[in-house]
């Protein structure tokens, strides 16, 4: 396998380098050399290139998943008006679902971007895609930020890969400092909240006692996008790895 | 003419990288030698404590640029260990698969880098002409050439597609025609051989004892190889013997080192060979992988150039309290002024060529 | 007419002068009271150094245009067959895909087709644009230089590599002189421009120039003495010093059609030769005064601009005339069938030039230590050696 490691004759030392080089000469003159040219020709890419990002709007439900992995920050989700045709075509009532905001979707500083490609892996819809294109230099620095509208594709143009990720973590609820602001359900973007009677009784002013709603979770629909955790306002609701993604059913999570 | 000191960086052709090499010759003969490092200090240690776990994988891509699996890779042994994952079978062997892979396209490109050390550019496009082919090989499955951020915590990204092994066979026998070509070129050419015979020695005992690992060790003949001493993946399943070489017994010489690293490339397409042949069919990923993690952990690996260790440190949450990166270069560059001393200064950049610098991961 | 210098002599004498002196002698008188130098001016020209000087002002502006037109072909020929060797393609640029770069430049996106449009050419403008870049760069002098010798340095080199191209003749037909010691000329000449490289290499106050003026000083020292002596042969051989009778000799000791050039009884000279003249021409694997690896661009490391640029020329026109004069001593010159002279000459020269391009890109860069141990130990008896094969030769036959 290895190849000999003696001292060649002085003859053969001088002049073997050359056959190679002649040969290589003459091989790339009247074939065809190793290089393309590059502007006319173009390297055939897998379709697991990590391009530039684009996103399948009907597909996306702005939970914010990409934004939260993104290692450099360099997306963030930037609320949109939808027009009625888009509306129609949302995915999964996203629009619907996010009640009190508007529809969120990502946008991206491409200066910071490193294409690791985590928040197409994280995607939990598909929605994130990254395309074969590279070809992104710009002459300005504020050229490389991309508003969210600009990376909107149609459904049929990308490459749906299998998904390979996913959250690990889910909300919980510590239910003694929640005060049923239903922030949390206005602003889930699976719709898989439901407020219902606490554990914590309340006065009204007409002296009648009745229970506060908390939250309930469906972990079978949390996709562990953590927005009702940035959404509380009483910092209640906390992520928390949970044991076995597996189990399901609407549970409460009760601090200890 | 007196002696005296001449800096070779941090801009200079010879250093690779961003690094400054201070020598005092007399004449032309070096007679001290002092490296300094710290040009390319990114605290990638303190980022990635400031990072959830698996982001970090992004950082490791980035600590060498010629061989950014095997980082990545160590990385994911240490989280692994960490938080207590079992890696599927299949992920183990896809992973030897394309660590080995990694390791072929970044001793090509210290073949290419080397060659226009020595005044052969012609060396340079051809080391970067076959690294291609294997870039291209590991874009498959990763989607980057050459920041993969393939090897995840808990197995690989993706499975590699159908018809891999056919491509990879090809390529493999491509690179082995090309590797005998490369005999004449630079085994048999004259100037080549008096570029690099007798240059920068130093023996076994010294590169034990100066913490040099990995090709740079083995090319002194010591088969020490963390691939077998301390086996993770799937090498403990394959048949392998670390490969040695020497100048004469037990001296490490530039070109020792230099058919050391053209021997490994042959043991590790031998390698990916056995792993194709043997690769079963299953999951990559574990099923299921914490985010946080408490406790201690510290791996370490065979890297392209040497022994990679990292130690993390984990307080509960998710990230890590305390991550703690070896490099086997800082080593090997610090060793660097034993053996540079006494020899011309033409035979600085032969010498800190043949070492395989690689200034990313000994800045860190 | 023998050479371009009486050429251009008679031309000066016969028709510019007479041509241009009335003017001058009309313009002494026009204004009587003051005192007008044209008049001195054209009794200058009239008299011999007045022509003399007309004359070799034509000769070398000849000589830097046939050096520069072979400069540029060298280069390209350069860059194409290492682009060859290297599995690329080399420079792609050329007048056609002009069109297509100027309408990108006006701001209209060009309408690529596979057909059609193509960026691809033969790659000569490649050493236009390259030319361009030389003269729009700024001249800066670092602080600390000498300014004086700084500047004059790379003149003495590009200055006396201009001078090479003079002396060695094309044909008996195309020669720019006839100087009866030209070869021994040509090796005087080469021996000027390590001064110019020593110079600029201590004037730059760098370390990097320093050492590689050095370098340049000890290879050139090293490397004249086989040289001359594997000349010596030939000398010898054909008893004279000129090109001419050089050539002549070795087209007479041609007989029955067998070319009995010089190379074949002279092979060690002819080797030692055109080893010599490698590390003469400073091209790998003996360009050690710019060795990039370890001494940045070495002795041109600080200079800068059109400087640079000429003296890049410079190095390709002192390659150039080396393969002019080891066509001459050994390939037997012009000689040829069929062909006329001229073409046959150039044929090996560019032979010659070709063969240093490829081991250029076949071969590293040898040690400083070693040049000079390959110089003084192994070229210099074997030159000798040579020089009592061609002594041989003259006595048997």
């Amino acid at each position: 396998m290895p190849g000999p490691t003696k001292t060649p004759s002085l003859i053969t030392s001088i002049i073997r380098p050359f056959t190679v080089t002649i040969r290589q000469m003459l091989k790339a003159t009247f074939g065809r050399p190793q290089t393309t040219m590059y502007p006319l020709e173009r390297r055939e890419l897998p379709p697991t290139y990590r391009g530039m990002n684009a996103v399948i709007w009907d597909l996306c439900i702005g939970c914010g998943i990409c934004a939260e992995v993104c290692p450099n920050r360099c997306l963030k989700m930037k609320p949109e008006t939808l027009d009625d045709d888009e509306q129609m075509r949302a995915w999964y009532g996203s629009h619907l679902a996010k009640r009190k905001s508007k529809p969120e979707r990502p946008a991206i500083n491409f200066g910071h971007c490193m294409f690791c490609g985590f928040c197409e892996d994280y995607c939990p819809t598909g929605a994130m895609t990254m395309t074969d294109f590279y070809e992104m230099a710009d002459t300005t620095r504020e050229g490389l930020i991309y508003p969210a509208r600009s990376l909107k594709v149609d459904m049929d143009t990308q490459p749906k890969l299998p998904l390979t990720n996913y959250m690990m973590e889910s909300p919980a609820l510590h239910a003694d400092t929640c005060i049923g602001c239903r922030k949390c359900v206005d602003n889930c973007p699976t719709n898989c909240i439901i407020m219902d009677n606490g554990p914590k009784e309340r006065e009204k002013r007409d002296g009648s006692k009745h229970n506060i709603p908390v939250p309930y979770f469906d972990y079978t629909i949390c996709i562990g996008c953590s927005t009702c955790v940035k959404v509380c306002p009483v910092d209640c609701l906390h992520m928390e790895p949970i044991s076995d993604s597996t189990s399901s059913g609407p549970q409460l999570a009760e601090a200890a | 003419m007196a002696e005296m000191w001449i800096h070779m960086g941090p801009q200079h052709p010879m250093t690779h990288g961003l690094w400054n090499l201070r020598i005092k010759v007399d004449g032309e003969t070096i007679t001290d030698a002092v490296p300094e490092l710290g040009y390319l200090h990114r605290s990638v240690e303190k980022i990635g404590e400031r990072r959830k776990y698996f982001m970090n994988t992004t950082l490791t891509d980035r600590l060498c640029y010629a061989s950014a699996m095997t980082w990545t890779h160590c990385y994911c042994l240490t989280v692994e260990e960490l938080m207590g994952v079992e890696t599927p079978q299949r992920a183990k062997y896809i992973r030897t698969i394309v660590l080995e892979l990694q390791r072929i396209a970044s001793h090509l490109m210290w073949l290419g880098a080397y060659l226009p050390d020595l005044g052969l550019i012609t060396g340079f496009l051809y080391g970067m002409r076959d690294r291609e082919m294997f870039l291209n090989l590991l874009e498959i499955p990763s989607g980057g050439r050459l920041l993969y951020n393939y090897v995840r915590i808990g197995g690989v990204k993706r499975d590699l597609p159908p018809g891999f092994a056919a491509k990879a066979e090809r390529v493999m026998q491509t690179l082995e025609q090309r590797l005998k070509e490369y005999e004449d070129l630079y085994d048999n050419s004259k100037i080549f051989r008096m570029r690099t015979d007798d240059v920068g020695c130093y023996s076994a005992s010294d590169a034990i004892n100066w913490g040099i690992t990995g090709p740079n060790l083995r090319s002194a003949g010591v088969a020490f190889d963390l691939r077998q001493a301390d086996s993770y993946d799937a090498y403990p399943e394959l048949d392998f013997t670390p490969v040695t070489t020497s100048a004469s017994d037990g001296i490490s010489d530039c070109f020792s080192r230099y058919r050391q690293r053209i021997d490994e490339m042959y043991q590790s397409m031998d390698l990916i060979r056995q792993a194709l042949a043997k690769m079963p069919e299953g999951e990559v990923m574990a099923d299921s992988v914490p985010v946080r993690a408490s406790g201690e952990a510290f791996r370490r690996t065979e890297d392209s150039r040497g022994e990679a260790l990292m130690y993390l440190v984990g307080d509960g949450t998710d990230r890590p309290y305390r991550w703690k990166i070896r490099s086997p270069m800082f080593t090997t560059v610090s060793a660097s002024p034993h053996f540079l001393k006494g020899y011309k200064v033409a035979d600085v950049p032969a010498i800190m060529g043949s070492i395989d610098m690689c200034i990313g991961e000994t800045d860190k | 007419m023998t050479s371009l210098y009486e050429w251009s002599y008679w031309f000066c004498e016969a028709w510019l002068v007479p041509l241009l002196t009335p003017l001058l002698y009309f313009q002494e008188h026009i204004m009587p009271p003051f005192s007008n130098p044209a008049g001195d001016l054209a009794r200058w020209m009239e008299s011999d150094p007045g022509l003399n000087v007309l004359a070799w002002s034509i000769v070398v502006n000849v000589a830097l245009m046939i050096g520069f037109t072979n400069v540029i072909i060298v280069v390209y020929l350069e860059r194409k067959i290492a682009g060859r060797i290297m599995d690329r393609r080399g420079p792609m640029l050329s007048f056609n895909s002009l069109k297509e770069i100027a309408s990108d430049l006006a701001g209209s996106v060009p309408e690529y087709n596979w057909k059609t449009t193509t960026y691809a050419g033969i790659g000569i403008l490649q050493n236009v644009a390259d030319g361009i870049k030389f003269f729009c760069k700024e001249m800066i002098v670092p602080a600390k230089a000498d300014r004086l010798l700084y500047t004059i340095g790379p003149v003495i080199f590009i200055s006396s590599s201009i001078l090479l191209l003079i002396l060695v003749p094309f044909s008996p037909r195309i020669a720019a002189s006839s100087a009866p010691l030209g070869l021994l000329v040509v090796m005087a000449a080469f021996s000027i421009a390590p001064i110019g490289v020593l110079t600029t290499g201590w004037a730059c106050n760098n370390k990097y120039t320093l050492i590689g003026g050095m370098r340049s000083a000890a290879q050139l020292m090293a490397y004249e003495i086989p040289l001359l002596l594997s000349m010596a042969g030939v000398f010898l051989v054909a008893g004279s010093f000129s090109p001419m009778d050089i050539v002549a000799q070795q087209q007479d000791a041609s007989q029955f059609g067998i070319p009995m050039w010089n190379v074949i009884p002279q092979f060690i000279g002819f080797i030692v030769f055109m080893v010599c003249i490698l590390a003469e021409v400073e091209r790998i694997p003996f360009d050690l005064p710019e060795a990039e690896a370890e001494l940045v661009e070495g002795w041109t490391t600080e200079i800068g601009g059109l400087r640079l640029g000429l003296t890049f020329a410079a190095e390709y026109i002192r390659g150039f005339v080396g393969a002019m004069i080891a066509t001459v001593l050994f390939l037997g010159g012009w000689a040829g069938p069929f062909l006329p002279g001229e073409i046959w000459f150039l044929i090996k020269v560019y032979g010659i030039l070709i063969f240093f391009i490829i081991l250029r890109w076949s071969v590293p860069r040898i040690r400083t230590d070693q040049i000079l141990l390959l110089g003084w130990k192994r070229l210099l008896p074997l030159s000798l050696l040579n020089l009592a094969i061609a002594i041989l030769f003259v006595e048997v036959f």
